[in-house]
């Protein structure tokens, strides 16, 4: 099991790989490999999506996907 | 002369119906619709927050028997969650089935309640066996049997949909729109691997699920090896409104990463090429899948897919999560080494077809055992570290961020059985679909009595009162 957390300014809905899973800011589980981020609800972010392979995480230092407010 | 005439006129009248049924194709592509969890709502008085998962393995009659026990000891078990008085088992979300599991589990999901009225008599305590052996040797279904197009697998559909489905279809349950959401698996011949009834599995076909029969399901789910013949379904080409699932093209880009995932995309992606395709053809569930426990851990454990329960834990829906695995494995060896005389080719047969079963189906188990002791380990580690930090800086709010999910994993089993007696005669019950009905009787209350006995059923039937 890997870790991720997903940081934006406000809290928002995290979309991966095409589904809704959870919130920023708190610690999500994924499986190991590579997955598609995105934030759901209004398009205010950028980049549209990131899309890293989640690997070699512990709960303590999960993997941060940042995304930026526009 | 005349006899003979209309023998002949019958025959070709067979021949020419002698055609199995056919899924039907997708009018269009909507991963939104159709026999999906997310379209099933809980009842009315449980929620998402306690999620509980059960497991129904193979075995013929004795299984059937044994999970129609476990399912009666949870409707005995009365909760109290959130203030409102309830059964447990209005609070089960899914259960996956192979093989004779199926059949107790899909006439639950159609007819609720009424499994505890007449499931026994109606299939428990049926020779099913017989009357499908009566179906096959009956002169009148040999015109049909000899079509390539019609076979045991369809005899013993029909059979199954005149004495317990009654043409009733996936559609039935959608419009039913209650949980628990069932997974019938089978095996997909070609590939030897889990194939689920459910529209997000039908969709990598183009096909339709709800005008699928659920007898067919079942009947797919349970074509034992040999016994009985493969069931064909129809892929179609995908139209253009067609998308692939997003965690399939994610999964094929993890060759390297996480070969497990890889395969498992890999896989659902083959069934997207109907030109290779075109026909998917499918054996028992037991042969890819014998505890029906591997859906299960793959949504507790992957983000993957419709019906994952780790993106349910990740939403902070789910606190208390229970997977009550029903595994009627017989356990016994048989007294082959007895005898310095080698057995038979039935037994090699049987030990060919179930012995990998068996083992995969124990890694499965402690699998997923690991992988829960661990997510426990994950919580608990973090809770120590907050709590020592807060001792060092207690002025500082320290946020939880693991999901705070309590887990129960129960297994029922033969083995765990304390009175050998029992034990013994438990594992004697052949795989068969005629058991004497004080066996059925045997295995109603040894499912029930293993339920309320286990420690951690009553530590999470506490944990709900």
């Amino acid at each position: 099991m890997e870790h991720v957390i997903v940081t934006y300014p406000e809290r928002r809905e995290i979309v991966i790989d095409g589904e809704t899973s959870g919130y920023t800011g708190n610690v999500l589980m994924v499986e190991k490999g590579t997955h598609r981020f995105q934030l759901s609800g209004p398009q205010n972010y950028k980049p549209k999506w990131r899309q890293p392979v989640v690997k070699d995480t512990t709960p303590a230092s999960p993997m941060e996907v940042i995304f930026e407010k526009v | 002369m005349r006899r003979f005439e209309l023998y002949v006129a019958v025959c070709c009248v067979a021949l020419w119906t002698g055609c199995a049924y056919e899924n039907l194709s997708l009018t269009r592509y909507d991963k939104g619709t159709g026999y999906r969890l997310s379209n099933l709502q809980t009842n009315s008085s449980s929620s998402d927050e306690v999620f509980v998962v059960l497991s129904f393995s193979g075995g013929g009659t004795r299984a059937a028997a044994f999970s129609y026990g476990a399912m009666e000891e949870l409707a005995a078990t009365q909760i109290s969650y959130g203030g409102t008085k309830r059964r447990l088992l209005d609070e089960v979300d899914i259960i996956s089935s192979v093989s004779g599991g199926s059949f107790t589990a899909a006439y639950y999901a159609l007819y609720g309640d009424r499994l505890f009225d007449d499931f026994d008599k109606e299939f428990l305590k049926r020779n099913v066996q017989l009357a499908l052996g009566l179906r096959v040797l009956n002169p009148l279904n040999w015109p049909r049997l000899a079509s390539p197009y019609f076979d045991r697998i369809d005899l013993a559909a029909e059979y199954y949909d005149a004495l317990l489905f009654k043409r009733h279809t996936y559609q039935d349950l959608v419009a039913n729109g209650k949980r628990p959401f069932v997974v019938i698996n089978a095996t997909d011949m070609s590939m030897g691997s889990r194939f689920e009834f459910t529209q997000e599995q039908f969709d990598l076909l183009y096909s339709d699920l709800g005008s699928y029969p659920l007898a067919r399901a079942v009947a797919a789910s349970s074509a034992f090896p040999v016994l009985l013949s493969p069931l064909t379904l129809k892929n179609y080409a995908h139209r253009p409104d067609f998308e692939e699932p997003l965690w399939i093209t994610m999964g094929l880009e993890d060759s390297d990463e996480n070969s497990r995932r890889y395969k498992i995309a890999t896989l659902a992606h083959s069934y997207e090429n109907a030109t290779n395709r075109p026909y998917i053809h499918l054996l028992d569930g037991g042969i890819s899948d014998n505890i029906g426990l591997r859906g299960p851990a793959r949504a507790l454990l992957s983000t993957d897919g419709q019906d994952s329960i780790l993106r349910r834990i990740n939403l902070r829906r789910v606190k208390k999560l229970a997977i009550i695995t029903v595994n009627a494995k017989p356990g016994g060896s048989a007294d082959w080494d007895r005898h310095k005389r080698a057995p038979g080719v039935l037994g090699v047969l049987s030990t060919v077809i179930s012995a990998p079963m068996d083992n995969y189906s124990l890694d499965t188990i402690d699998s997923l055992s690991e992988q829960i002791d661990q997510l426990r380990k994950d919580k608990q580690t973090e809770t120590a570290v907050i709590e020592r930090m807060k001792e060092v800086c207690p002025d500082v709010k320290w946020p939880e961020t693991l999901p705070d999910v309590d887990f129960y994993d129960i297994e029922l089993s033969f083995e765990k059985m304390k009175d050998p007696e029992i034990r013994k005669r438990l594992k004697a019950i052949s795989t068969s679909f005629h058991v004497a009905p004080q066996d059925v009787e045997l295995l109603k209350q040894a499912a029930r009595k293993l339920l309320s006995d286990s420690p951690t059923f009553r530590k999470f039937v506490d944990a709900l009162n």
